[in-house]
């Protein structure tokens, strides 16, 4: 599914380069669990940016679904995201004008959803998540839990193949914490594959596989 | 789209502060803008109401040797032209005049018209409403007088009674036959209210320019191709007749230019060029307010890029946001103009045109949507770009804070400023040139004083006063009756007053100075009673001044000014000397010059003084005349008693065109004033929107530099210091701005050159007043943002970090 071939990330400094990352060698298959942990600074979130075609200041080889991305221009590496790709983070990113049902559309007219199929799919996720009662609510007036909630609806809602996920529990108390992590396994076992950025042993537990980071290397 | 619309509704409402600036500052620049395209279309661009008005064109008589340009053509070398030439469907001719027309209730009204060949009408491409044009036969001497009437007229005069047609009307004492009514908003060529047959006896002095005339081209036939057909005509007569002919040449230009066009298209043009630097200012502005919410909206644009927008979707959703700021901007823009347009019409003489219309109509309605949709992406492209740009994972980051504003988002802002201060520069320089001028021409001395003087104009038409001595009759009798009034001090005529916009020229001849054929001199004859140059207390410089007599019997005596004496008579006493009217073949032809007067700005107030001859009401007892009442206290007041004395002299006499000096005078600028008060507009907007810019930014920088300034005072930086510290940044971007206005201001102002009056296009007072004024004012705006910086809490910034 992604194959990261030597990829690299630096930034210019005044007499040289500072690397984020360093020679990044990773293969990640339909279905896995990875998650992606170690010390802070050690590149985590810029790789998962690399991943979610946020960052496109890098070298190296990056295949996804046997796509060259390295080899794709901005608008093309846009439609491989949307087709490919749902987002959770740390801070839930939800849109703060948007009510929740709004920001569950949000992604699909993205893909240019028609607007009555978006209607039935976005009532789907709001029942599927038992959010019915609050699709009307802007984010401030969720709990954190529920923001993150909402945010893993969005994350799923254009059915992608992949859900990227940067600490997605690191501003959860732990019952929010655990009830998210469980829905992840549940979507994992349904088949979508995820990668997630995770401090948490517990949280890595969740997955079937840990790749460990440290100064931009993979040290595992 | 839909959503795009909704959320982008939401987005202003949100921000209601940075919502209702923009939009008022866009406003503002786009109502200046429609304003100025309403003037451009009333003078420049819309057609003129007649079929195919581009096949029309005016004719032209110029002498380059005598510096006559754009006269009028004669009679004779009209109907020549006419007969002869081949690439036109056809001629016409007309000239103005003003006709007494008899009330039904007794009270005669002096009203507009014009004597037009027959066919005019039909070559204009214009019908009658009701009846008939002109037919030929009614267009010769002699002729049964008829006339048509103007739609206005007809209704209020008339009540629109259909039953007009056949019916006799009395214009000036001889009784008329309507046959037509004009259409409604037709007043051919200015405003006339009704039209007669010009009926001229083709056997005419041709050398009495005295005729506009226009003609329409056949089709295909070019300007160019048509003057050269009657520019062949023209040498023809200059050979036959030299006397009358010799120098002039013809000239062809299209309606607009005739009609002035011309000479208000640099000014207009000028003026468009100044409300487009008004609106970059608000664009400037605008855009700088949207690259701050830009800034703040980072993470915005992160989250939706990372959930599958790609960079032309959130680049739309941004402009989807700043159109709908423009066309809200626009909307009230065009209620501005509603506003502006109305305070510009009535600076600006009410005798327009009827052609001649400023409103805001569909065409300025188009043009101020085009401008929305312009600005809307001008200020809106940048921020847009700017804000779908960058690093969007950096954004995301930083979690909830707004992201880092970044080095080419600053520099583009400052940029913005700068141009915003380089651009008010230049409009305020421009400003201050254009009053200084207007106050420049105030301090001009008319040569005459204008205090305490009402004018009135009469016309003596009919046959009672086709004999000189009827006209001197009724003139000295209104005379006498108006100096008896309680309250004036003195009753004057002339033919034309000073500075009304008339005037009347001829050609003269010296005894003992014989001049070439076609090289006489001319000089501005005015016909005036004995009592004009006192009245109006012109200067006596030499000799005397005429003697009641003279103005009514046959004296051959003439008074002239200051520049004619001179010019002609450079270090010698011109008393004794003898003048005559170029042409006078009679034996007593002869005026002699008893006395020399003050010079007068007859025609405007910034024109040099003509050669003015004055001669006595006897020498040139024309119909119409001005008659002026010098009195102790307010003139206006009078008006009622000499309306009275003329009626009482004859009971249907209108008078017409009553005006004190003192409004004559203040009206001969209005051009100036006009363009004085709008460039003083434009600088005054253009200087709210720069310090408002000013503000944004470093009002912004400060708050982008919070935590900074903490740190700083944490170091031990004193409030001066941090006070010092962003002043610098406001002190730095004007300076730069004024370096870059200064100099464009240089190249600016060339331009204006030929509108301002007694004023230097680099004027340097004006140059560093406008300077230290923006510095001023940037000062201002800086200091408030300055001294929240000062008050900043190291602790709570730090904290809040």
């Amino acid at each position: 599914m992604i194959a990261l071939r030597n990829v690299e990330k630096s930034y210019p400094i005044a007499g040289g380069q500072v690397f984020v990352l360093r020679r990044i060698n990773i293969d990640v298959k339909a279905g896995e669990f990875v998650s992606i942990m170690g010390p802070s600074g050690a590149g985590k979130s810029t790789l998962l940016s690399v991943l979610g075609m946020l960052d496109h200041q890098w070298k190296g080889e990056y295949y996804l679904a046997d796509q060259p991305v390295h080899k794709l221009s901005p608008k093309d590496r846009v439609a491989l995201n949307k087709k490919y790709i749902g987002f959770v983070f740390q801070q839930y990113h939800l849109l703060d004008d948007l009510t929740v049902q709004e920001n569950l559309d949000i992604p699909l007219s993205y893909r240019d959803v028609k607007k009555d199929q978006r209607t039935a799919i976005v009532a789907d996720a709001l029942d599927r998540f038992h959010i019915v009662g609050k699709k009307d609510l802007y984010p401030r007036q969720l709990s954190g839990g529920q923001q993150q909630l909402v945010a893993v609806a969005r994350a799923v809602i254009a059915s992608p193949k992949i859900i990227l996920a940067d600490e997605p529990t690191g501003n959860l108390h732990s019952d929010q914490g655990r009830e998210i992590m469980e829905l992840f396994k549940k979507l994992n076992a349904e088949g979508t594959t995820i990668i997630q950025v995770t401090h948490s042993d517990v949280n890595a537990g969740y997955g079937n596989r840990v790749i460990n980071l440290r100064d931009g290397w993979v040290t595992e | 789209m839909t959503s795009d619309l909704k959320f982008a509704l939401r987005t202003l409402r949100k921000n209601p502060a940075v919502t209702v600036v923009a939009v008022l500052t866009l406003a503002l620049g786009i109502g200046v803008n429609a304003t100025m395209y309403s003037c451009l279309n009333a003078l420049l661009l819309r057609p003129f109401p007649y079929r195919e008005p581009d096949r029309l064109v005016a004719l032209r008589d110029d002498n380059p040797t005598k510096g006559i340009n754009g006269a009028w053509v004669s009679y004779p070398n009209f109907a020549e032209w006419r007969a002869s030439s081949r690439s036109l469907i056809g001629l016409m001719a007309f000239a103005g005049n003003s006709f007494n027309l008899a009330a039904k209730d007794g009270v005669p009204e002096q009203v507009d018209g014009a004597q037009i060949t027959w066919d005019t009408f039909q070559l204009l491409g214009v019908q009658p409403v009701l009846g008939r044009n002109f037919r030929i036969e009614e267009d010769r001497p002699g002729a049964e007088r008829v006339a048509m009437l103007a739609y206005e007229l007809w209704q209020r005069r008339f009540d629109g009674d259909r039953g007009v047609l056949g019916k006799t009307i009395s214009l000036s004492g001889d009784a008329y036959t309507v046959v037509g009514v004009m259409p409604p908003d037709f007043g051919f060529p200015n405003r006339s209210a009704l039209w007669v047959p010009l009926a001229l006896d083709p056997v005419q002095d041709r050398g009495s320019h005295s005729l506009n005339a226009y003609a329409r081209l056949k089709p295909g036939v070019t300007i160019e191709q048509a003057h050269a057909d009657l520019a062949s005509i023209s040498r023809r007569l200059a050979a036959d007749f030299p006397e009358s002919n010799a120098g002039w040449t013809l000239s062809m230009v299209t309606l607009h230019e005739q009609s002035g066009g011309g000479d208000y298209r640099s000014v207009l043009y000028i003026m468009m060029g100044a409300v487009a630097f008004v609106l970059l200012i608000a664009c400037a502005n605008v855009a700088n307010l949207l690259l701050a919410r830009a800034t703040t909206r980072s993470r915005e644009m992160a989250i939706r890029a990372a959930l599958g927008a790609g960079r032309g979707r959130i680049i739309r959703q941004l402009l989807v946001e700043s159109l709908m700021i423009a066309m809200l901007g626009g909307a009230i823009g065009a209620l501005f103009a509603v506003g502006f347009l109305k305070l510009v019409v009535a600076g600006t003489p009410s005798d327009r045109p009827f052609w001649m219309v400023f409103a805001i109509d569909r065409d300025t309605l188009l043009y101020t949507l085009a401008l929305c949709l312009t600005t809307g992406i001008l200020f809106g492209l940048a921020p847009a770009i700017q804000a779908s740009s960058g690093a969007l994972h950096e954004s995301l980051k930083e979690g909830g804070r707004s992201g880092g504003s970044g080095a080419g988002r600053q520099r583009l802002r400052n940029g913005l400023v700068i141009v915003e201060v380089a651009l008010s520069l230049v409009l305020l320089v421009g400003a201050g040139l254009m009053v200084q001028s207007f106050l420049k021409i105030q301090d001009v001395d008319p040569g005459f004083d204008r205090s305490n003087v009402l004018t009135m104009r009469v016309s003596l038409a009919g046959k009672q006063y086709d004999s000189v001595s009827a006209r001197a009759g009724f003139y000295k009798q209104v005379l006498a009756r108006t100096s008896a009034l309680p309250g004036v001090q003195q009753a004057a005529m002339i033919n034309n007053a000073p500075l009304s916009g008339s005037t009347n020229s001829s050609d003269f001849e010296i005894d003992g100075h014989p001049f070439p054929v076609g090289r006489s001199p001319t000089a501005a004859v005015r016909s005036v009673s004995a009592s004009y140059l006192q009245a109006l207390r012109i200067p006596l410089r030499k000799g005397r001044l005429f003697a009641e007599h003279e103005a009514w019997d046959s004296s051959r005596v003439t008074v002239i000014n200051e520049t004619m004496a001179s010019r002609f008579w450079p270090g010698a006493d011109p008393i004794g000397r003898r003048i005559a009217f170029n042409g006078d073949t009679s034996a007593n032809k002869w005026y002699t010059i008893i006395g020399v007067v003050g010079d007068v700005h007859v025609r405007r107030l910034t024109s040099p003084p003509d050669n003015d001859w004055y001669l006595p009401y006897s020498a040139m007892p024309r119909r119409t005349m001005t008659i002026l009442v010098k009195t102790a206290a307010d003139p206006a007041a009078l008006t009622a008693a000499v309306r009275d004395a003329v009626r009482a002299v004859d009971a249907n006499m209108p008078v017409f065109s009553v005006r004190t000096m003192q409004a004559t005078y203040e009206s001969s600028m209005w051009d100036r004033r006009l363009y004085g008060w709008m460039f003083a507009a434009f600088g005054s907007i253009a200087l709210v929107l720069a310090a408002v810019g000013l503000y944004s930014v470093i009002a912004y920088m400060v708050a982008q530099r919070t935590r900074e300034i903490g740190v700083r005072m944490a170091l031990g930086a004193r409030r001066v210091d941090v006070v010092r510290l962003v002043l610098n940044r406001g002190l730095v971007l004007t300076g730069a701005g004024l370096v870059i206005g200064g100099i464009a201001a240089f190249a600016v102002m060339r331009t204006l050159k030929g509108l301002l009056f007694g004023v230097s296009s680099a004027e340097p007072l004006t140059f560093i007043g406008v300077a230290a004024l923006l510095g001023t004012v940037a000062i201002v705006a800086s200091v408030v943002p300055a001294r929240r910086a000062s008050a900043v809490d190291p602790a709570i910034a730090l904290r809040n970090e």
